[in-house]
């Protein structure tokens, strides 16, 4: 078994203004070149874990819980601070929405040649950079790199431009890329074609990618493992292949259940009954008890156990469901 | 300056952009061509109506007014750029700083740039006079001091703005560090906003530098100052309208001038205002 790239164990992030607990006791672990999914609904806490965990969320803070990143524990004291030092070279981060993400200022080139500059430390020429940037912009699959190397965000589309952002955070060769839901904002096909690209530069780079999203399906097709968030609880973690065709968490086959396909008749699509619970909850017990078809009142006291960082299948369902069977 | 031109959508933009262009060059060059010396007395000369000799005449001592007028545009254009440029660089950078810092020491400031706000220009200025002596440097600092907090406040909220936009998350990121930051990602965006209130401040800050000078607390006659020409020259509008009307349409002109350019920036570039078609 190889050595886990990125993993975190119990860990729980809570609001600096009240405390409040908003994400709980999450253990996962992440392998080089691995595609890792997280999925959950709106307000489930992924991205709010992960921006925690990364030192990029600025009014919450780790309150329990252990991060490792190739190989190294990151420290308790000062932890944004060192987790945001692993950004921009070793760990990359593309944001949510590409039409903010971008500097609206800046020449496309540059803003690439300035991640390769801070990846580096230090110059390595302007032409070798400016050939480096061209190369990475070709790389991403934008047309004519030349001339988009002296463009403006605003004279490229959506989808080109979700490109450039992966281009700037591919261009510091990180060996972890973190997506938060970075094709939301743009159509079906270019979603495709995004995730695609991603994947193609965890095969051929050894690149490990953690990919967020609310999208089940999505996931199930491009990644290889899938931890599922809810109410701030990490409650699944499975092999993307094991969805729909053997026993996983309620939660995960309930998600499951909702996404419409070719096989399924209208009567096999169900919505989950209730309202999601938010992250923060704060009771014991499952978050998804009052909503799950196989709760019992044991689901609405007892802990969670919690997985350590051990990379494989997790279930924390109290009853029992989905675990290694 | 092609780009300035192509923003101009009325023929009285235009005009203001040619007559902006003109007080510039003006400025620069007008002490050049002035014919005479501005300050020569000649009593010979004094009160003439404008003649081929003297274009636009001569004052109460016998100075050209022409003369007076040009270098006058040297002096009132660079007293209101070295009010400008200190006022930008120290509100701009008080702004900044704020917004960066946030919290308590941000609300100190921006507290403290509220208040100051509330000390009238007219009055520093007169105490500044009491305190320096009445002069041209005695108004330039009065206004320096009293005008920074708009800066301060309006960097402030616009640097406020751009720090929670998603690029600069991205920013985060990527490892910018803040000093990269502030140079290429917060002043390039905030400068549309900065350009028409600096365009805007150029006319007002104009008007106060010639009033200033016009109640005696400014520029001291013989320097040729638009504000001074002016109070020099009231005392003679019955016999000697000219002396007055000189000075006078000068200032109307460039603070009119730069007003409409300002607006005119302002419809172009400041995204907050509705654009409105002519």
């Amino acid at each position: 078994m190889t050595e886990a790239l990125f993993a975190m164990d119990d860990v729980t992030v809570a609001l600096r203004s009240n405390g409040r607990k908003m994400v709980t006791g999450v253990g996962l672990s992440v392998k080089p070149g691995e595609a890792f999914g997280v999925v959950g609904e709106s307000g489930s806490g992924k991205t709010l874990l992960t921006r925690t965990v990364f030192g990029l969320q600025d009014d919450a803070e780790l309150v329990s819980g252990r991060v490792r990143f190739d190989g190294q524990l990151l420290p308790e004291q000062g932890y944004a601070r060192a987790a945001r030092k692993l950004l921009g070279g070793r760990i990359g981060f593309v944001p949510q929405d590409p039409f903010s993400s971008l500097n609206p200022t800046m020449r496309v080139g540059k803003q690439i040649t300035e991640a390769l500059y801070l990846a580096r430390g230090m110059p390595m020429g302007a032409q070798r950079t400016k050939a480096r940037a061209i190369e990475v912009l070709g790389e991403v699959g934008i047309p004519e790199p030349e001339l988009a190397f002296n463009q403006f965000p605003d004279q490229f589309s959506g989808g080109m431009r979700q490109r450039i952002v992966f281009a700037i955070a591919l261009a510091q060769e990180p060996k972890l890329l973190i997506a938060d839901e970075p094709t939301t904002a743009l159509d079906a096909i270019t979603q495709r074609r995004v995730i695609e690209l991603m994947l193609g530069r965890c095969r051929s780079h050894g690149m490990a990618l953690i990919l967020i999203s609310h999208n089940l399906e999505l996931l199930r097709q491009s990644v290889d493992r899938i931890a599922v968030l809810y109410g701030g609880q990490l409650h699944n973690i499975t092999h993307a292949d094991d969805i729909g065709s053997r026993t996983v968490h309620p939660y995960t086959e309930a998600l499951f259940e909702c996404i419409p396909s070719k096989e399924k008749t209208l009567a096999d699509i169900r919505a989950i009954p209730g309202e999601p619970v938010g992250a923060g909850f704060g009771t014991k017990g499952c978050a998804f008890a009052s909503r799950c078809r196989y709760a019992e009142p044991i689901c609405r006291e007892t802990q969670l156990p919690l997985n350590g960082d051990q990379p494989g299948r997790f279930s924390a369902c109290l009853l029992g469901r989905g675990a290694d069977a | 300056m092609r780009t300035l031109w192509t923003y101009a959508r009325t023929n009285v933009e235009r005009t203001a952009l040619i007559l902006a262009a003109i007080v510039i060059l003006l400025a620069i060059f007008g002490a050049w061509l002035a014919p005479f010396d501005p300050t020569q007395i000649d009593f010979r000369a004094r009160l003439q109506a404008p003649s081929w000799e003297h274009l636009l005449g001569t004052d109460g001592s016998g100075r050209d007014v022409l003369s007076r007028l040009l270098h006058g545009a040297q002096i009132t254009i660079l007293s209101t750029l070295a009010v400008l440029s200190v006022v930008v660089v120290f509100g701009c950078a008080v702004g900044m700083f704020s917004a960066f810092v946030g919290g308590p020491i941000d609300n100190m400031l921006m507290r403290l740039a509220d208040v100051w706000l509330g000390f009238p220009p007219l009055i520093l200025a007169l105490g500044f006079a009491s305190a320096l002596g009445a002069s041209l440097e005695a108004a330039i600092w009065a206004l320096i001091f009293s005008w920074w907090p708009n800066y301060a406040r309006l960097t402030r909220m616009v640097t406020v703005d751009i720090l929670s936009r998603k690029f600069i998350a991205s920013a985060d990121a990527l490892g910018v560090p803040t000093h990269a930051k502030v140079t290429r990602y917060v002043i390039p965006n905030a400068f549309d906003v900065l350009i028409v209130q600096v365009t805007l401040d150029i006319s007002a800050i104009m008007l106060a530098i010639s009033g200033l000078s016009f109640i005696g607390v400014g520029a001291q006659i013989p320097m040729p100052e638009w504000g001074a020409m002016i109070a020099d020259g009231r005392s003679y509008v019955a016999n000697g309208w000219w002396i007055v009307l000189a000075p006078g349409l000068m200032i109307f002109l460039t603070a009119f001038s730069f007003n409409v350019i300002g607006d005119m920036l302002r419809r172009e570039l400041d995204p907050t205002s509705r654009r409105r078609q002519p």
